[in-house]
C-alpha cells in the first residue's frame, strides 16, 4: 500500500500534513504521541473519513473506489465494542454474513474464534467479556473474510501485560498473512511486532523505516551523565530518558545532539530514545 | 430459492435488529406504555354510547401524543444502538452496511407500527362489539387508527432515528420529547394559558405540523364521519418521503461522495415538507369549523343586506327561471357551471339573483356572450347590458367552498336545496343569524318547480334528490339537494332515505311514518298560511347537526324531497327524532322571527302543536311533541317573565276549550304579530287582548 501526499484539515487545524508512506507491507507500525494524527490517518485508510487531498493505493486499487477498498480491508477501531446482548458466535456470524465472505459463515466464524483463542468464550455474551477478550473479538471480526489489509488502531492500550503479549503474538501471526497497519503510542509494541515503522509528530511523518534504522538515526546522540544532585533535562541540556540513583550518585540517560557535559559518555540508544530523539531533536 | 448476497445481508440486518430489540428492556417499556394507553382509551370508549364512539377518537389527543412521544424516543434509541455499543465504525467500513442497517431499522419501526395497528384495531373492535357499536364504525375507525395513530407513530419514530443519528449528546432525549409535543395535537391546549383569544390564524399555526387530530374541540359529524381526507394522507406521505430523503443528509461522516445526493435530498425534502404543510393547511382551515362558523356570524352581522331600491321589489316582473342545467365537479374546490334558462320580462332592469358570497364567479355569459355582473354580498347582479328580452340562457361558472358544516373535504360536502348554491331568484341573504347565536339558512320559501338537470364529474359517491338517468340526474323540483359523505341510501316503503351510515336501524320504518309527517305539515300550512300546498316526497335526506341550531330540528320541504336536519334520537326512529316545532318552522318561519323573543316563538309553536293534538289533527304518535305545560313552568321560574308565563297559561286554557275555527283564527293572528318582529311587551299585550275578545 502507498500513501502519497495525504492532507486532512479539521477546520483550521492541520491534522495530516502531506503524509507520504510508501510500500506498506508486513506489519507496519504508526507511532506518535497523542494528537500526532495516527487515528486520523487510520480512519482515512479505513474509509471512515474522507481525505482532503492526496492518494492511497494498493495493488492498483485507489481509495477513491470506496466499495472495492472496503472489500479488502479489516478494521479494528480504537474504541471497539459489539452488541452486548449477542454471544461471541452470534456477533461474528452476523459480521461474517454482512461482509459477504466466501465460504460458510459458521465455519469461518469458528476459524477466527480459534485463531484469536476465544473458543471457550464462543457462547458467552459479548457483555460478559473482559477488555482483552473484546479486543480479540475485535481482531476476529476484522480478519473475517481474510482481508488484504488489516487496520488496527491502538489495540494494546489499556490491556494488562499478559493480554498485551498475547495480542502482539496474534498480530505477528497475522502479519505473515496480510498487511497490518498498526498504530500505537507504546514504542515497545513497535519493537516487538513491526517490520517497519512510521513516526508521526504533529500531523507529519518524521521517519519511515525499520526499528534498526530508527535507532541508527539516534546513534551518537544518547548519553549517560552522573551527578551528585538531581537535575532537570534543561539543566543537563537534553531530554532525560532514564534516571537511576546508586552509590550516592544520580545516573542519567539523556538524548541530546550535543555532548551535555564533560563527564558525559556516549551510550547505545534504545528504540524509545531514538523515538524521543526524532521528536525533539530533528 | 437461493438468496443472493444482498438479500442475505438485508435479512441478516433485520434479524439482528429484531433480536436486539426483543432482548432490550425498551421493548417491555414500550409494551407497557402501549398497554396503558390502550386500556385508558378503551375505558374511555365505555363512557360513550354506541353511536357517539367516534367522539372518543376525535376528542382524545392523548393517544396520538403518547404514540408520538413513544415513537420518537424509540426511534432515537434504535438509531443509537451501534453508537452505544461502539461498533458504528466497524459496520460503517463494511460495504453498504450503513444503508442496510438504516433499512433494517426502518423495517423494525414498520413492524412495531404494524403491531400497534393490529393490536389497537383488534382491541377497539372487541370493545365496539361489547358496546354493540353501529356496524359503520368498524372500517372507518380502523382507517382513523391508521391515519391518526399508526402513521404519526411511524413518522415520529423515523424522526427519532434521524435525530438520534445526528445528535451524539444525551440531550437528544429531551429534544425529541419537545419535538413530539410540537408535532402533537395538544399544542393548542398547551398554548391556551398564553393566549388571550383563540383565532383561526393562531389555531392554524399550532396545527400546521400537527400529526394528530386537527380539532380536539369537535365531535364526530355524523354526516361526514372521521376526517380521513386525502390531503391528510398526502401531507403525511410527503413528510415521510421527506424524512427518507433526509437519511443520506444525516450522514455524520460527511463523505464527499454523497454531496450530490445530499443536495438533491435537501431540495426534494424541503419541497415535500412544503407540499405537506400546504396540504395539511387546507385541511386545518376546513377543520376549524367552530371558528369559521363564528366568522360567518360576524360576516352576516357586519354586512347588512344591500339595498337594491325598487329594482327587486317584484323579481317576477323582471325575469322568471325556466330551468337549470348544472355541471358540478368536486376537486380542491367545488367547480360549478350552471345554465339558467331565463324568461326576461324587463330588459331595462338588472337580473338580481341570490348566490352564496363564498363562491367566486369565474364567468358570466348570456347566450354565450360575456355579460357584466356585480356581487354584493349574497346578491349577484347580472347587468343585462345588451337588454335581452324573452327566453335566454344565462351561464354562470363559479367555484368555492360552501360555508361551515356544508363542507369538510373534497369527498365530504352537502349542498342542500335550502342553501343557494345555484343562482335563485333574489331572496336576500343566504344565511341569517338565529338570535345572534348561530348562522342558519335563510330558506327561500317561494320557489317554483322547474326542470333541473345535473351532471357530476368526480369520483365520489354522490346522492342527489333527482332521479338518475344515464349518469345524470333529472327532474322537476323547487330545489335540488346533493350530498357526498358518510352516507347510505335505503328504500323504505315508497320513500328512499339518504341517511348517515351510523343509523341504518333508525331509518328502517321511515317510509311508513312519513305520511303522518306530510299530513301534519299540510294541515299546518293550510291553517297558518292558508296555503293548499302539495307536500310530497320520494326521497328524504337526513343530515344530523347540519344547522347546529338551538331552536329545533329543521325540516325543508321541496316538491320531490325533504331535507331533515335533525338531532338523531339515537334509540328511536327517524320520525321520533323530529321535533314537532320544526314542522311549524318549516311552514311558517320568516326572517323576522330572529328579532322576536325566543320564549314567544316557543309559546307559539308549543301551543299550536298542542292545539293540533287536542283537535285530533295529529294523533301525537311519532313526532316528538314537546309538552306545553313544561314550557310554561320554565318561563314562570323567571320572575321577570311572569306576564309572559300568564299569557302562555291563558293560551293553554284557551286551546282546550275554544272551537276549531276560533283557534285557527287566533293562531293566524298570533303568527302575523310574530312576523312583524314585535317586542315581548307588544306581543303580550296584543295576545291578551285577542284572548279577552275571544272569551
Amino acid at each position: 500500500m502507498d500513501i502519497n501526499n495525504l492532507n486532512k484539515m479539521y477546520g483550521k487545524l492541520k491534522a495530516l500534513d502531506n503524509i507520504c508512506i510508501r510500500d506498506i507491507k508486513g506489519i507496519h507500525g504508526l507511532v506518535g504521541e497523542n494528537g500526532a494524527g495516527k487515528t486520523t490517518l487510520m480512519r482515512i485508510v479505513a474509509t471512515v473519513l474522507e481525505k482532503d487531498s492526496g492518494s492511497i493505493t494498493h495493488n492498483g486499487i485507489s481509495w477513491e473506489e470506496t466499495v472495492k477498498v472496503r472489500n479488502i480491508i479489516g478494521y479494528l477501531p480504537q474504541k471497539f465494542g459489539m452488541y452486548h446482548q449477542l454471544t461471541v458466535n452470534e456477533a461474528l456470524e452476523h459480521v461474517a454474513i454482512l461482509k459477504r465472505i466466501n465460504g460458510d459463515p459458521k465455519e469461518e466464524t469458528k476459524k477466527v474464534i480459534s485463531l484469536v483463542n476465544l473458543d471457550d468464550k464462543a457462547e458467552s455474551k459479548v457483555g460478559s467479556l473482559s477488555g482483552g477478550m473484546i479486543r480479540r473479538l475485535g481482531i476476529a471480526q476484522a480478519i473475517l473474510g481474510n482481508p488484504e489489509i488489516l487496520i488496527v488502531d491502538e489495540p494494546t492500550s489499556g490491556l494488562d501485560p499478559e493480554e498485551r503479549m498475547r495480542f502482539k503474538l496474534l498480530l505477528r501471526q497475522l502479519g505473515n498473512r496480510m498487511t497490518v497497519l498498526f498504530s500505537t503510542h507504546i514504542v515497545d509494541d513497535i519493537e516487538d511486532v513491526c517490520d517497519r515503522v512510521t513516526v508521526m509528530h504533529k500531523g507529519k511523518v518524521m521517519l519511515t523505516g525499520t526499528a534498526a534504522e530508527m535507532i541508527e538515526m539516534a546513534q551518537g546522540n544518547t548519553w549517560t551523565v552522573s551527578s551528585n544532585e538531581e537535575k532537570s533535562g534543561e539543566e543537563l541540556g537534553g531530554v532525560v530518558t532514564d534516571c537511576k540513583y546508586a552509590n550516592g550518585m544520580f545516573h542519567f540517560r539523556l538524548v541530546s545532539d550535543k555532548k551535555p557535559a564533560e563527564s558525559a559518555v556516549r551510550a547505545e540508544p534504545t528504540l524509545e530514545e531514538a523515538y524521543i530523539y526524532l521528536l525533539h531533536m530533528e | 430459492m437461493k438468496r443472493n448476497h444482498k438479500q442475505n445481508t438485508f435479512l441478516e440486518s433485520i434479524r439482528i435488529e429484531f433480536i436486539l430489540f426483543v432482548k432490550s428492556i425498551n421493548v417491555w417499556a414500550f409494551l407497557v406504555l402501549w398497554f396503558v394507553v390502550l386500556v385508558y382509551f378503551c375505558s374511555l370508549l365505555f363512557t360513550y354510547s354506541q353511536f357517539t364512539l367516534g367522539d372518543a377518537f376525535i376528542s382524545q389527543g392523548l393517544v396520538t401524543q403518547a404514540l408520538l412521544t413513544g415513537g420518537i424516543i424509540l426511534g432515537a434509541i434504535i438509531s443509537s444502538n451501534e453508537r452505544k455499543e461502539d461498533c458504528e465504525e466497524v459496520f460503517y467500513v463494511i460495504s453498504c452496511m450503513h444503508f442496510y442497517k438504516a433499512l433494517a431499522k426502518v423495517v423494525l419501526l414498520l413492524t412495531i407500527s404494524l403491531f400497534v395497528f393490529v393490536t389497537g384495531t383488534l382491541t377497539v373492535f372487541i370493545v365496539f362489539h361489547l358496546l354493540d357499536a353501529a356496524g359503520a364504525y368498524y372500517i372507518p375507525s380502523a382507517a382513523y387508527i391508521l391515519l391518526y395513530w399508526v402513521v404519526p407513530f411511524f413518522i415520529s419514530g423515523m424522526m427519532g432515528c434521524i435525530i438520534g443519528q445526528a445528535m451524539r449528546s444525551k440531550m437528544v432525549y429531551p429534544i425529541v420529547i419537545g419535538i413530539s409535543v410540537f408535532i402533537g395535537p395538544l399544542v393548542p391546549k398547551l398554548a391556551e394559558p398564553f393566549m388571550l383569544t383563540e383565532t383561526g390564524a393562531q389555531y392554524q399555526i399550532y396545527m400546521l405540523f400537527n400529526l394528530g387530530d386537527l380539532n380536539l374541540h369537535a365531535t364526530l359529524n355524523e354526516s361526514y364521519g372521521y376526517c380521513l381526507n386525502k390531503e391528510l394522507w398526502i401531507a403525511r406521505l410527503s413528510v415521510l418521503i421527506g424524512i427518507f430523503l433526509m437519511l443520506p443528509v444525516i450522514n455524520r461522516y460527511k463523505r464527499k461522495d454523497y454531496i450530490h445526493i445530499r443536495i438533491i435530498a435537501i431540495f426534494v425534502t424541503i419541497s415535500l415538507v412544503f407540499i405537506g404543510i400546504l396540504a395539511a393547511n387546507r385541511v386545518v382551515k376546513l377543520q376549524n369549523w367552530y371558528l369559521r362558523q363564528a366568522e360567518l356570524i360576524d360576516y352576516y352581522s357586519d354586512n347588512p343586506e344591500p339595498d337594491f331600491g325598487e329594482s327587486i321589489n317584484d323579481i317576477s316582473s323582471v325575469y322568471e327561471i325556466m330551468g337549470y342545467d348544472i355541471n358540478i365537479d368536486d376537486g380542491l374546490k367545488l367547480n360549478i357551471c350552471t345554465d339558467v334558462g331565463l324568461d326576461i320580462k324587463n330588459k331595462k332592469s338588472p337580473l338580481v339573483f341570490t348566490l352564496f358570497h363564498g363562491f367566486e364567479i369565474v364567468k358570466c355569459t348570456i347566450d354565450g356572450k360575456e355579460e357584466e355582473y356585480k356581487v354584493a354580498g349574497d346578491a349577484l347582479i347580472v347587468e343585462n347590458t345588451k337588454e335581452y328580452e324573452g327566453k335566454h340562457l344565462l351561464r354562470l361558472e363559479y367555484k368555492g367552498i360552501p360555508p361551515a358544516n356544508l363542507y369538510k373535504a373534497s369527498n365530504k360536502w352537502i349542498l342542500p336545496g335550502m342553501f343557494a348554491w345555484i343562482p335563485v331568484e333574489y331572496v336576500g341573504k343566504v344565511m341569517a343569524n338565529e338570535w345572534d347565536t348561530y348562522a342558519m339558512f335563510n330558506y327561500p320559501d317561494s320557489k317554483k318547480d322547474v326542470p333541473i338537470k345535473v351532471e357530476y364529474i368526480g369520483n365520489n359517491e354522490v346522492f342527489c334528490s333527482l332521479d338518475e338517468k344515464d349518469d345524470k340526474w333529472e327532474g322537476i323540483s323547487s330545489g335540488i339537494t346533493m350530498a357526498c359523505g358518510w352516507l347510505d341510501e335505503k328504500e323504505t316503503g315508497k320513500i328512499s332515505v339518504v341517511y348517515p351510515s351510523l343509523y341504518p336501524e333508525n331509518v328502517k320504518q321511515a317510509g311508513a311514518a312519513i305520511d303522518g309527517l306530510l299530513d301534519i305539515t299540510r294541515a299546518a300550512s293550510k291553517e297558518l298560511k292558508g296555503e293548499d300546498k302539495c307536500f310530497e316526497a320520494d326521497k328524504i335526506f337526513v343530515f344530523p347537526s347540519l344547522l347546529h341550531s338551538y331552536s329545533s330540528s329543521g325540516l325543508y320541504f321541496f316538491r320531490d324531497h325533504i331535507v331533515m336536519c335533525i338531532f338523531f334520537d339515537q334509540g328511536g326512529t327517524l320520525i321520533e327524532s323530529i321535533d314537532g316545532r320544526s314542522v311549524v318552522d318549516s311552514v311558517a318561519r320568516t326572517n323576522e322571527w330572529n328579532r322576536v323573543d325566543r320564549d314567544v316563538i316557543w309559546i307559539f309553536e308549543y301551543a299550536y302543536l298542542e292545539s293540533l293534538c287536542i283537535r285530533g289533527v295529529y294523533n301525537g304518535e311519532g313526532l316528538y311533541i314537546p309538552p306545553f305545560e313544561s314550557l310554561i313552568e320554565t318561563i314562570r321560574d323567571d320572575e321577570k317573565r311572569l306576564d309572559l308565563a300568564n299569557m302562555a297559561q291563558r293560551i293553554h286554557d284557551y286551546i282546550s276549550v275554544a272551537d276549531v275555527e276560533k283557534q285557527i283564527e287566533f293562531f293566524r293572528s298570533f303568527l302575523e304579530l310574530i312576523d312583524t318582529g314585535s317586542n315581548v311587551g307588544k306581543i303580550t299585550r296584543v295576545v291578551n287582548e285577542l284572548l279577552d275578545s275571544e272569551t
